[in-house]
């Protein structure tokens, strides 16, 4: 249902965009559509063909949609670069659903987690390759450091509606499915894949952040802050326990609705002006107001700061990891989303102190501003009241953590 | 192993959204020239809208597995999709 | 009353909601708003301080509780909730508060540049403060303390200006970015701080009261304690992470500064006060050689608000009753006269364009008032008896003295006598003495600033002629700290 959703407003938000600057909308919505299934299995399979399966669905349609802008140089070598190294990482991953098949003799997550929790020895080679190949599969779908080449390129090289596709729908994914598989399936064996996950999380919220103070282009900025986005949800998943799973999931809504709201913001005025460097943002605030103020009320939101989503879900995401004997790695995610605030204030500085060029006279964009304020009230939402949310999320992972994940947890 | 329910209904939103991305070529593909009745011509923006549509039936559909968490052919529990709201065993 | 906390923080909320709504066409609509619901948090702030031990009640009062999120996860009853509550301590800040946005409203009167976008931020930084001030709840202040901070980096860096001091210049970016990514670098240790001491009390809730009464084991107290000190101290200008306030003061517009230097800064002591000290006694008596350290001399002359909250950081350094006492007071002494302060200097910037005192000579003749202003000001600041500076400031010594800190009292005391010499030469040079042609056209201060600044003097002198409702309201709540001497 929540991608299903993500998909309402993709779709929404690209509507004009097509119309201006692309060919074949017909099959482009189809795309859309199709990626929206692949991530609806993604997170509703119990069974690893069955997640391999939806998860290349998603991927290939999102491998399309990136090269979909044919004319234009970099959305080619985008989607290239996408399609390449997403062939490749979804070897390993099929390699590695080989090899825990192998060790294991089942493909579905339950009965993987009963007959690692039966094996009290060590872990076996086969094993640890496996899990070793689908983390390593799966970090490049959601683009965890060292596994994120792919995400500038393609970010920048994409039409704009297709970035805020990837962004949210292959993130929010890949989440669900990291999620399940390791709550489900991996929980029994948590000591020995702990530290390599949060090894990794450290990497990718350290290079994303810091990388992304660089960044000059607006895709490319979000695209390196998303990275670092991962690196604190990759922080729910080394911290497993049904409260951070939970926290997880809370964060991730939290994430694509202000990471849709703000790719929104950037889309509509890349339609209106077809510029989408930095720069070209200033003084947005006396052309549009509207937009400029939900823009900075996702980055802020991105940044973590308080009345909206990005503060509640971060400091419970935080402290369920604190409540693991994780402190450390909270500190780090805390200090470098500091770090982040840094260059979203750059951006926001730009819209409000920078001076226009050229007063260009700007229609109002109904559909998109209606979009938008959705959004921006989801926002606003999750930032003041997380409670109904909270609560529901709760009950959906107290499923995923139940029987084996929840037996090897308590007694852990 | 747990019991393999055969009950593709529970793919309907899936179901809903696949067909609705052949429509959406189809229309694209086949809407004659001259137009049906008042709709003249079918311009990109529309087929986004129209797009948009068949995403939101298909989250309204899969609002009937709220409070339901069900093992199905591909184990497809729903606790997932219904993400958000609170599943009853 | 607990509605009375409550609307507080609704109030400035509801008010930047409402402002917002506002047409822009409107700017004179939006000042009657802006002055209205500022006059409703002063009202409601003098009630709070006013109703505090009328009938004879003590400790934590007004409680009120909205419970945000509970039993959910790792959260147990009471998990995160809005609990407002005040003590004699936060009693006098809330008023302080009231009393300097009340004030700043009258100063930020002339503010035509999109004055609609001034007040709402401005209305958002106040519920920030006052939900610091009242927060019982450890999620809730940091929630609050972030929300006061948030809003700092735009009000200055679009409406605030830049300085050229002729060998460098300080833009108001620079200003605006230095000062929110200093305070947020603060906050990064809270937020460890607070992560620590939920794991480590192990009660599922962010509950003050709660949390106050864990015993925490000492090692932990004094590995956590300098995480809340650190963190809040550099919003209190605490020496070496004071760099942030003079450019981001210089920077900022006058109506800002007002609340910023006058209640913003006080959010960090008092976060040290409520959080650290309250729940980490043992740290605090360890923390407290560190921050006396930090005392001497340079530092405490070199900047005049960093100097005065180097006297708060003193006091609550002390640990007994007096010093502490002395503290809070200081902190609305400070305030009071922070904003009084920034109130003359706006005033005079607003025509002369510079802040540059050595250009002036002999202004008293063309704006009197404004210099008596200046001067009470100015007196309060260097401690003059009769004022709110003085009795702040005896407690502070006196503390200091008793804690056995000779050396830095010493310090203090020497720093206030340097204080009134370039208070006093200001004074002469720029407001008496013959009269610089270039001032020929300054005209007095506005009618709105002139009552501003009458109402801070009226406050200068209740708490300097008559301070006993205030050493009532704290001393009760000051005693009550863990680990604090009498």
């Amino acid at each position: 249902m929540f991608f299903g959703l993500i998909g309402v407003f993709a779709c929404v938000a690209s509507a004009r965009f097509v119309r201006d600057r692309l060919l074949h909308a017909g099959e482009y919505y189809a795309f859309i559509l199709l990626a929206v299934v692949g991530a609806n299995g993604m997170a509703a399979a119990s069974e690893l063909l069955t997640a391999y399966i939806s998860l290349e669905l998603l991927s290939f349609s999102l491998y399309v949609l990136t090269a979909y802008a044919k004319f234009d140089l970099r959305s080619n070598e985008g989607g290239l670069k996408y399609m390449l190294l997403g062939a490749f990482s979804s070897a390993l991953l099929l390699y590695g659903i080989g090899m825990i098949y192998g060790a294991t003799g089942s493909t579905h997550f339950g009965d993987i987690g009963r007959a690692l929790s039966k094996d009290t020895g060590g872990i076996d080679e086969a094993l640890f390759l496996g899990l070793a190949l689908i983390m390593a599969g799966l970090g490049f779908k959601v683009a965890a450091v060292p596994f994120h080449m792919w995400t500038p390129d393609a970010y920048e090289g994409a039409p704009l509606p297709v970035t805020a596709l990837i962004s949210a729908i292959s993130k929010s994914g890949g989440f669900a499915l990291f999620l399940k598989l390791f709550a489900e399936a991996f929980a029994p064996k948590i000591d020995d894949w702990r530290y390599f996950i949060a090894g990794l999380s450290v990497a990718t919220m350290v290079l994303g952040n810091l990388v992304a103070i660089q960044q000059s282009n607006i895709k490319r900025l979000l695209a390196y802050s998303s990275i670092g986005q991962v690196g604190y949800l990759l922080m729910g998943i080394a911290a497993l326990s049904p409260e951070s799973g939970s926290a997880l999931v809370l964060h991730m809504m939290g994430y694509v609705v202000t990471n849709l709201a703000a790719f929104v913001c950037v889309i509509i005025f890349y339609n209106w002006t077809g510029k989408e460097e930095i720069k070209d943002f200033a003084g947005l605030r006396d052309t549009a107001p509207f937009l400029t103020w939900s823009l900075s009320i996702a980055l802020f939101s991105l940044a973590g700061m308080p009345l909206f989503a990005g503060f509640a879900t971060k400091f419970i995401l935080f402290q369920a990891a604190a409540d693991q004997d994780l402190l450390w790695l909270a500190g780090i995610a805390v200090t470098m989303s500091f770090v982040s605030l840094y260059y979203y204030l750059v951006i926001i500085k730009e819209m409000f102190l920078g001076k226009a060029e050229a007063a260009v006279s700007m229609p109002v964009p109904w559909v998109e501003y209606g979009a938008l304020a959705v959004l921006v009230a989801g926002v606003l939402f999750i930032g003041l009241y997380p409670a109904p949310l909270l609560d529901w999320v709760d009950g959906s992972t107290a499923d995923v953590f139940a029987g084996v994940g929840q037996a090897a947890v308590a007694g852990r | 192993m747990p019991e393999a329910n055969f009950d593709w209904k529970l793919l309907a939103p899936e179901y809903i959204l696949v067909a609705w991305a052949g429509m959406l070529i189809m229309l694209d593909l086949f809407w004659p020239a001259g137009g049906i009745g008042r709709w003249k011509r079918l311009d990109k923006e529309s087929l986004g809208y129209i797009a948009a549509a068949g995403a939101l039936i298909a989250v309204l559909v899969s609002l009937i597995w709220v409070d339901h968490v069900v093992s199905g052919v591909l184990r497809t529990d729903r606790c997932f999709r219904v993400r958000g709201l609170r599943a009853v065993r | 009353m607990g509605g009375v906390l409550f609307a507080l923080v609704a109030v400035p909320v509801c008010t930047a909601v409402l402002v917002m709504l506002v047409p822009s066409r409107y700017p004179q609509l939006v000042r009657y708003l802006a002055l209205l619901s500022a006059g409703t948090q002063f009202a409601l702030s003098l009630l709070v301080f006013f109703a505090y031990e009328f009938d004879g009640g003590r400790g934590l009062r007004f409680g009120f509780r909205l419970d945000w999120l509970e039993n959910v996860g790792f959260l147990g009853k009471h998990g995160i909730s809005l609990h407002l509550a005040v003590d004699g301590i936060a009693a006098p800040l809330v008023m302080l508060t009231g009393l300097v946005i009340f004030a700043a409203t009258f100063v930020s009167w002339n503010i035509s540049y999109r004055n609609k976008d001034f007040f709402v931020l401005l209305f958002l930084l106040v519920a920030g403060v006052f939900g610091v001030f009242e927060s019982q709840d450890l999620f809730f202040l940091f929630f609050w303390y972030e929300v006061a901070v948030l809003p700092m980096y735009l009000l200055i860096a679009v409406w605030g200006a830049s300085s050229n001091f002729g060998s460098f210049v300080r833009t108001k970016e620079y200003g605006a970015m230095k000062l929110v990514l200093y305070l947020v670098a603060g906050s990064v240790l809270i937020f460890v701080g607070i992560f620590a001491t939920f794991v480590e009390a192990d009660r599922g809730t962010f509950d003050l009261p709660v949390l106050g009464q864990v015993q925490y084991d000492s090692d932990f107290q004094k590995a956590v304690f300098p995480f809340y000190m650190i963190g809040f101290g550099v919003l209190a200008g605490m020496w070496p992470f004071h760099t942030w306030s003079p450019d981001g003061h210089v920077a900022a517009p006058t109506g800002v500064s007002m609340l910023h230097a006058g209640v913003l800064m006080k959010l960090g002591a008092f976060g040290i006060l409520r959080v650290g000290m309250t729940l980490l006694p043992d740290g605090a008596v360890y923390g407290a050689v560190s921050a006396l350290a930090q005392t001497d001399l340079k530092y405490m002359v070199g900047y005049s608000s960093v100097s005065h909250m180097g006297y708060v950081l003193m006091g609550l350094a002390t640990m007994n009753d007096i010093g502490v006492n002395g503290a809070v007071l200081q902190m609305f002494a400070h305030g009071a006269m922070t904003a009084l302060m920034f109130t003359s200097v706006g005033a005079i910037y607003d025509q002369a364009h510079t802040r540059d005192m050595t250009t002036f000579g002999g202004i008293a003749q063309k704006m009197p008032r404004h210099s008596a202003f200046w001067a009470i000001a100015g007196l309060s600041s260097l401690g003059l008896p009769g004022l709110a500076g003085f009795i702040a400031e005896f407690h502070i010594f006196v503390g200091t003295f008793r804690a056995g800190y000779y050396w830095a009292g010493a310090a203090g005391i020497l720093a206030a006598a340097i204080t009134a010499t370039y208070i006093l030469r200001m004074l002469a040079r720029a407001y008496f003495g013959p009269l610089n042609e270039q001032w020929e056209n300054l005209r007095e201060m506005r009618l709105g600033e002139q009552f501003a600044g009458a109402l801070l003097i009226a406050f200068l002198l209740f708490m300097g002629l008559w301070p006993a409702p205030f050493i009532d309201r704290i001393s009760d709540s000051v005693a009550n700290i863990p680990g604090i001497t009498s």
